[in-house]
Order: C-alpha cells, then structure tokens, then sequence
C-alpha cells in the first residue's frame, strides 16, 4: 500500500456510537446525543496514522440498505459511488443481533469491511460473550475489533486492522445463499447486468437481488441501461415467477433469510446466558415511560428546565449586563462627542452588548438539552408523545426535530431527514418554528425581567414555551387535514439504553452553541446593530415640532428667578457659591440625595429595605436640619429647585432625541407599518426590531438595544430591562403579546434557506413565513385585546 | 474625521449584511460543497 489517502466510511444503525468514534479518530468535535437520527448529513474529518492519511466519513445511521429513507440513500449511494477503501461497521454490540441485519447487507456490496463492536463495555456489563473469531469467521473472515467510543478505547487497533486490510482489489468472501428460487433467478439476471453494467458501480449479484426486491430507486438506475427493456422484461417474468413459487412478496422473503442467518450466527458466536431480560434502562421506562406518569414527567422536567435557565441565568447576566453599562461609561469618558463616539456606545455596545448578556442563558439551555439528549431521554419523550403526536397528525418520530426547535429551527428541519415520508417532513417543518429557538429566548428573558415578579419568571418563560408546543401540534392538525391530507405512518424508534452524560460530550454540545451564538454576535448582529443605528441617528436635519433650546432656556431662566426669590433673597445674600456654610449644607443634602437615589435605584418603592433606607435619609435629613435651624428650609428648597431643573432637562432632551428618532429612517418606516401592529399593543419601535428580527431572531434584542439607547437621549447605557420598564407604551400584557408574537412570527432566514433546500423550492419557506406572521397577529390580537378586557396591562 | 470614519463603517455593515443575507438566500447548503458532487448528499431536489 502506497501513502494515498485512504477513505474510511462509519456506517452503522442509528445511535451505535459512528460520531462518537469519528471524532475519536479525527479530532472533530461533531454533535453527538443517545437518540437515533442525529447525524442526518455526511461529516468528512481527517487523521495521520503511522504515516498515512485518512479521511474518514461519517455517514448517517441507517437499520437497512433499501431506499426507504434518505439516510439510507445516503448511506449506500456513498459505499457504492464513492468507494471508499475500507467501511467500518460500528454496531451497538448491546443489540448485537440486530445490529448484524445491516453487515450482512454491507457485506452484499462487496466492499472491504471491519467490524466494529462498539459500546463493548455495555454488552460486557449485561454478561453477553461473543465469541470474535466465530463471529469473524461466519461473516466472510473480515476483521473483528472491539471499540469503546465514549472512553476512545480501541482506536488505534481499528487504524492499524484498516492499513493490514486495505486493499481495493479484494472483495468481500462473503455471499449468503437466498435458496434455490431466488438464487436461479439471480443467475438468470447477473449476465444481463454484467454486459451493461460498465458504468454502475454497484456489483451484478447485488444489484439483481435489489431488482427482485423491487427496489425503485435501483430501477431507476438501470432504466438508464442500453438493454434496460430487456432487463425489466426479464426481471418481471422472475418477480412473478417468484412470487407464485414462494407465495410471498419477494423483498419479504429476502430479508426473512437475512434474519435466519444472522440469527444463526448470533447462537454460534454469542453466549446470552448470563444476560437479564429485564435491564437498568428498562426498571427506569417502567416510570419515565409509564401511561400516567410519563406525560406529567415530561412536563415537569422541561417546567424545570426553563426555571433553572432563567433563575441560574439571571445572576452572571447581571454582570455581564454591568461590564458593559462599565464598557459604555468608559467609551463615553474617552471618546469625544460626536457621530462616532454614539456609533460606538448606542449602536454597537448597546446593540450587541444586549445579546451577548444573555451567553449565560444559552449555556444553561444547552446543557439542559445535552443532558436530555445524552441519557436517553430524548428518544423517550418522542415515545412519550406518540400518542399525543399521532392524534395531531403528527408522525411520533417528528418530536425529535421539534424538541431539537428548542435549540435552533434550522438544525431541527435538517433533523427532520430521519422522517421516512415526504409529507411528514414538510408538516414537520412547518411547525418547527414555533418551538422557541434559542435566540427567541433573550427577548423572553429581558420581557420577563422587566415586567414579571422573579416569583413567577419562571413558570411565564415556561408558558411560552408551552404555548409553542401546543400551537405546533394544532398546525399540524390543520395541515394535516387541509394540505396534506392522510394517515401518518406508524412510529417505530429505538429506545436506546440509559447512559450517564459524559463531561466532554456536554461541554462539547454547550461550547459549540454559545460559540455559534458569539460568531453571530460578532458579525451579523454587529452589522445588524450598526445599519440600525444609522437608520435611527439619520437624517440629521430634522424639523423639530417645537425650539428645544428655547424651552430650556426658558426652564433655566425661571429657576434663576425662583432662586432669587425663594432663597437669596430670603438669606439675604448675593450668591450661594461665596457662602461657605450654605455651600456645605446642600452639598452634605445633595449627596443624601444621590445616595438615596442611587441605593433605591433597583428596589419596588413598597418594599421593606426601600423604607428602611428612606428612613435613614430622613435621619441624616433631621440631624442636619438641627444643626443648621435656620439655613435648613432655604437649603432644602435650593435643593428642590436644583432637582426640578435637572427633571426639565431631561424632559426636554429625551423629547428632541424621541423626536430625532421618530423623524429617523427607522422610524418613519416604523411609523408605516405602527398601525397594523397598535392593536397588538406594539409601537413603531417594536415593529421596527420585528422586522430586522428576520435576519436573526437575536437581532430582536439588538435592534431594541439600539433604539432605546438612541431614545435615551444621552450617551450612557442603561440595561435594556430599566429601559423598557420606563418606557410608558410598555406593560406587562404588552411584554407578554410581544413574547408570544416573537414565539409565532416568520422563522428567521437561515431556517427558511435551510427549508428551501431541504424542500427544493422557494413555496415552502413562503407559506411558513406567511402563515406564521398570520398566526401571530391573530393570538397576539387575542392575547392583547383579551387581557385588556380582563383588566391587565393597566 | 468621526463623520469620516462612521460612514466607513456602515459601508462595510451595509455590504456585509447584504452579503449574508444574500449568501443565505442563494446559497446550496453544506450537502452538496464537501465532495463536490451531488451523490449522497441527502437534498431531496437536485444539486445545481
């Protein structure tokens, strides 16, 4: 053997452990989970060993080799297109029996195999004993090597069996006799595919079984032939020959021999005497699966999923939050004034600082998700809402890909490829979408801090979440019973065995989202937070309503005069800066001031340690009013003024900038679309971040960052929550309208160019983005005005 | 100089976020770019 590359592909049933394995062998740190159907696309990765190059692939997980699913197809278009040098058959040697269905028909295509028996430690722990060399020697001698992907055990020995048994020219020893019908018939045609099979890939015997199988992605292969007609016309006399003689359907018969003979060489190469029949995982099902039980479980563990995400989240959100209050300060202090300098603190702090403060939320949904997915319990709750599922329409398998839509839409509608019948898939992917993503959650979560007591947080954020669940399986009810009308398919899936998370699976799963989650922080939200920050600075030129210098001279003239009158003239004197002890007493009642403002900033006015530090202000209030009788009232009053003042101030300069916003690009379209959202409860602000949330659901939040950063009117940066709570269109029933319009609304671009490719066409993606934004006007409409008619929102 | 170094700025969001948007629209996805042919890749519509 030269130093070529040598390609290695990892086949296996579904959840046997190829991902784990793959990237033991290159590095890779692809997605892995303990359900069936994780990997639905190929995965290339490369490795050295002893001087050669490998790419190995990994190939979706698959129980057979007909055309049933496009995993399969996948899978052996691969084997047989792409010939890779060796195959490696990674079987779940727990399920042995099982496993071995897909070798023996791997073994039928003639490629060079090794055997992988992986999850050794589980088939060891159960008390199974398979004997290698039988096994070895009823499947064609091909090598026969034991693997622990979890703990990488067996790599090297697996790298060193694929150099030993490298060789393109040798063919599988292996052939399983079919009996004397089928295989007459197979001679019968193997001749006619020989003449015309130079440019297929697949071998003559292989490819006349799959034709009396009626396989019809292979007949559409040979159709392609130069004697394809006389192929056809012979194969059909031999399938109705068959049929007669074995009085069955051929394809079933087939694969009742290939069950005989695996089971065959499962008693003579494994010893199950020791295994119990009732297993860890299966006392576990008895309660997690359980009739009554298992819904109320399942409730109840994603009841407290969000909880946890939103209790634990909120502490080092709050850091983060501050740094960047900290990151604007400093930018402000540093920079001079100017367009730049409120790019820099409006736009891109305020804007991008607002997403990345929610990095802690994502981690710990991930993490909640990565447990679920890696103990198992992601196949069982698909089981567990079968039933459910099945009533809706939908098919049982669909819930992976839904309960994936907690992650991120796109990803799941490319899980739905594990979904056999094309009808399925596409109600699947309608609904996906109102499964709250993980960038939807950031919005959720700076709503609920705003406007919802932290006593109830969590179980808001859990309605939401809920609300997407219940609302997926009522579409998909109604598409079901208009567009794609029909039985689903009946729900087979594995069950596989429960398994403690590892620590480097879960940190893998949780840094690889929140590095996808910083990567979009830092291009698309960042252009997303700029563009929108010059569509609500600019145009400049904008004709006010009113003279805002105007009205502040105005309010500094009359303080000027209140002064004089209320204060100098009653102390007699001319100025306060050259009365030393007056000084002093409203400096000491200032700082009181600050003190007390900056101590209440985050409390509830009806709270205890408000009034306890109100309290002490009036103390230290008191005991300078005793010291200084006579100055005290005049002071207080300057005080008073001074703050009145400051409050004017403020009044006007949010005014010009809520005016300077409004007359903005941003707003002026905002404004156009304000009536079609005002009966939700939405302003043109809202609408505005609406819409940009299209491109990224997390640009949501950024937009609002930047507006109300912009809206402000100064250059420092509040949390969005403050913000929000003092913005006055705002209330708790408009948060939670908004929430559940930002649950419903379009899925974001990528997953739309995600289900035009998975569906081939631009229809799909339009009627999901058009029939969402519908729903959601509708429940949001309802939601809205039906809270109003009950008295919330105030 | 400030007003200068903004409109740089914007050109190279505004350009970068149509590029996106753009690449998001017309683009073929991962099933058909790593082996450079359409064999396997699992689309259920045919690689351009």
């Amino acid at each position: 053997m030269g130093n070529d590359k040598v390609t290695v592909a990892l086949v296996g049933n579904p959840n046997s452990g190829k991902t784990t394995i793959f990237n033991n062998l290159t590095g890779a740190r692809q997605h892995v989970g303990n359900y069936p159907g994780v990997t639905v696309e190929k995965k290339e990765g490369y490795r050295k060993f002893k001087g050669h190059d490998f790419l190995i692939v990994d190939l979706p997980g698959t129980y057979s080799l007909t055309a049933y699913s496009l995993e399969e197809v996948v899978t052996r278009n691969f084997i047989v297109n792409d010939k890779p040098d060796m195959v490696i058959d990674v079987l779940d040697t727990s399920n042995l029996e099982r496993n071995l269905y897909l070798t023996v028909q791997l073994l039928e295509l003639e490629r060079p195999t090794i055997l992988a028996l992986n999850m050794i430690d589980v088939a060891d722990a159960s008390g199974l004993k398979i004997d290698d060399a039988k096994l070895a020697q009823c499947l064609g001698d091909i090598p026969v090597v034991r693997t622990n992907g979890v703990h990488s055990k067996g790599m090297d020995i697996l790298l060193g069996n694929i150099l030993q048994h490298n060789d393109k020219e040798k063919k599988s020893k292996f052939r399983l006799n079919y009996g004397t019908d089928i295989e007459n018939a197979i001679e019968k045609l193997e001749p006619l595919l020989m003449v015309a099979n130079q440019s297929v890939q697949f071998p003559a015997r292989w490819l006349a079984l799959k034709l009396l199988e009626n396989d019809t992605d292979i007949i559409d292969s040979v159709k392609e032939f130069t004697n394809a007609k006389r192929i056809m016309r012979v194969c059909n006399e031999l399938r109705i020959e068959l049929s007669t003689k074995l009085n069955e359907d051929i394809d079933i018969f087939v694969a009742g021999q290939r069950y005989q003979f695996v089971g065959k060489i499962y008693h003579q190469a494994v010893d199950n005497r020791l295994v119990s029949t009732v297993t860890v995982s299966d006392k576990i099902d008895k309660i997690l699966t359980n009739r009554l039980f298992g819904l109320p479980i399942f409730f109840a563990l994603m009841w407290l999923m969000f909880n946890l995400v939103f209790t634990l989240g909120k502490v080092p959100s709050n850091w983060i939050d501050a740094g960047f209050g900290m990151l604007g300060k400093y930018l402000t202090s540093i920079i001079s004034d100017g367009p730049l300098k409120s790019l820099l603190v409006d736009g891109v702090v305020g804007g991008v600082g607002s997403v990345l403060v929610f990095i802690p939320s994502i981690l710990l949904l991930f993490l909640a998700i990565a447990i679920l997915e890696d103990t198992g319990y992601m196949a069982r709750a698909a089981f567990i809402m079968d039933r459910i599922m099945g009533r809706f329409g939908l098919h049982g398998k669909s819930f992976i890909p839904l309960l994936l839509g907690f992650g991120c839409s796109a990803t799941a509608m490319m899980g739905t490829r594990t979904l056999e019948n094309p009808r399925d898939r596409i109600i699947t992917m309608l609904v996906t979408p109102l499964m709250s993503c993980s960038a939807k959650l950031p919005v959720y979560t700076i709503l609920i801090a705003a406007f919802f007591d932290e006593k109830i947080a969590g179980n808001v954020l859990f309605s939401i979440y809920l609300l997407g669940i219940i609302l997926s399986l009522v579409m998909a009810r109604v598409f079901r019973s208009t567009l794609f009308e029909g039985q689903s398919e009946p729900f087979v899936m594995e069950l596989p065995s429960y398994r403690l998370p590892t620590a480097k699976s879960v940190l893998i799963h949780m840094w690889e989202r929140s590095a996808l989650y910083l990567k979009k922080a830092g291009t698309i939200i960042l252009a997303a937070s700029i563009l929108m920050w010059f569509l609500t600075t600019y145009p400049k030129d904008v004709a006010y309503s009113q003279d805002y210098d105007a009205v502040l001279a105005q309010a500094e003239d009359s303080y000027t005069e209140q002064v004089k009158e209320e204060v100098l003239s009653k102390l007699g004197i001319a100025d306060i800066e050259h009365n030393e002890k007056f000084t002093e007493l409203i400096a000491a009642l200032q700082e009181n001031q600050e003190h007390f403002a900056k101590t209440t900033k985050e409390l509830d006015e009806d709270s205890p340690e408000y009034d306890e530090i109100a309290k002490d202000k009036a103390e230290k209030n008191k005991k300078l009013e005793v010291a200084n009788a006579e100055r005290y009232s005049y002071a207080a009053r300057y005080v008073e003024l001074t703050q009145i003042l400051e409050d004017e101030k403020d009044k006007v300069e949010n005014a010009k900038s809520g005016e300077n916003l409004e007359k903005s690009y941003a707003g002026q379209f905002g404004k156009t679309i304000e009536p079609a959202i005002s009966p939700l409860g939405f302003d043109w602000r809202i609408g505005m971040s609406l819409v940009s949330g299209v491109t990224a659901k997390e640009v949501i939040v950024s937009t609002m960052g930047t507006i109300y950063s912009i809206g402000d009117g100064k250059e420092n940066v509040h949390s969005m929550a403050k913000a929000l709570k003092n913005d006055e269109h705002m209330n708790a029933l408009v948060a939670y309208a908004l929430m559940v319009f930002v649950l419903i609304y379009s899925p974001c671009l990528a997953a739309l160019a995600v289900m035009r490719r998975e569906t081939g066409s631009w229809k799909w993606p339009t009627v999901s983005m058009v029939y969402s934004t519908m729903l959601a006007w509708m429940i949001t409409f309802i939601v809205y005005q039906g809270g109003k008619l009950l008295g919330f929102g105030g | 100089m400030q007003t200068m170094i903004v409109y740089v700025i914007g050109a190279v969001a505004v350009g970068y976020f149509i590029m996106t948007i753009w690449k998001k629209l017309k683009g073929q996805g991962s099933c058909c770019s790593s082996s450079g042919g359409c064999s396997g890749c699992g689309s259920t519509h045919k690689c351009k």
